[in-house]
């Protein structure tokens, strides 16, 4: 990272970053909201877009570790308020939590580009929900269905990271955090 | 002009590793077909509830319909066994998707209802 960067990551006010954290959140849980209204052809039990997880993707590769966890704690908290409740809550934090874990792991080896990670995401999103249900269940059977669910979680995971690598390039640089580059602050919108 | 991401554009493109890591995943997912094998005909369905088992019902060899309401600390659930496949028909869970499994006919097949931990495993001996 260059000087430029640096100071402004420096600079950048508390504010600003909750901000920026919050506009995240609610993006999120708009786009985790739609997603409910599209109807999708049912394939297993558990298997969706997972739109909401491109907020994830993005946060993951611009912000720092905890700002990106923070925003993903709490969309799954949110969602659960508007639709779900305690099973599909405690569902989608096993989920949530162990594909952020495995992402962050995989970015900071440096060794991955956002395909692999976001596709080792959506994996790790149904490997440990399905892990949830057989251990609540009490039986490995459930992962009968990781042939199925695994295989969605890595397309699903690889068409976000497309997208996400599609947006990136096109996102004005004032909306992003460090990083952002030198155009925006030329121009004095930073 | 050019995008200058300092942070993000290693991450950007396509590297060699991906394609590795990628296997390793697809390979991984149909691990559980080593483990959970296909097993013969004289099928039967075990529902259980909470991890208990409630019901036991034959279904190789089964023929008409008959339809079953279980009652769990939860919520109820209607189960439907139609000739030799058995299927979950009414719910009152939020997702429904023990009702959107579909018909459940070889052993292996599982039918899940999480919000009412009920689960119906099709087994064979």
């Amino acid at each position: 990272m260059n000087t430029i960067g640096k100071n402004r990551m420096q600079r950048e006010s508390a504010t600003r970053r909750l901000v920026r954290a919050a506009l995240l959140v609610a993006l999120s849980l708009s786009l985790f909201l739609l997603e409910g209204l599209i109807p999708l052809p049912f394939l297993a039990p558990g298997a969706k877009l997972g739109i909401a997880n491109l907020v994830t993707l993005i946060a993951i590769l611009t912000m720092p570790a905890r700002t990106a966890a923070l925003i993903v704690l709490t969309r799954i908290a949110l969602a659960s308020f508007f639709g779900g409740g305690p099973t599909v809550f405690l569902y989608s934090l096993a989920g949530g939590t162990v594909s952020l874990l495995g992402m962050l792991a995989l970015k900071k080896t440096r060794a991955f580009s956002l395909f692999a990670i976001s596709a080792a995401g959506g994996f790790l999103h149904n490997a440990a929900q399905l892990a949830v249900g057989a251990a609540a269940a009490s039986t490995p059977a459930l992962f009968s269905y990781l042939p199925i669910l695994g295989p969605c979680g890595i397309l699903t995971g690889l068409l976000l990271a497309v997208c996400a690598s599609r947006i990136l390039a096109r996102l004005p640089h004032a909306l992003l955090p460090m990083g952002a580059g030198d155009r925006a602050k030329q121009k004095g919108i930073a | 002009m050019k995008t200058t991401m300092n942070t993000t554009m290693k991450t950007m493109k396509w590297k060699r590793n991906d394609g590795f890591l990628i296997a390793i995943l697809l390979l991984l997912s149909f691990t559980p077909l080593l483990f959970l094998g296909k097993a013969p005909a004289s099928t039967y369905a075990v529902v259980t509830v909470a991890g208990k088992e409630v019901r036991r019902i034959p279904l190789a060899g089964h023929h008409g319909v008959e339809e079953i309401p279980i009652e769990t600390p939860d919520g109820t659930n209607t189960i439907r066994v139609e000739d030799e496949t058995i299927s979950v028909t009414e719910a009152d869970c939020p997702d429904k998707i023990c009702v959107k499994t579909g018909k459940a006919r070889n052993a292996g097949d599982v039918i899940a209802c999480v919000p009412h931990k009920l689960l119906i495993e099709v087994k064979a001996p």
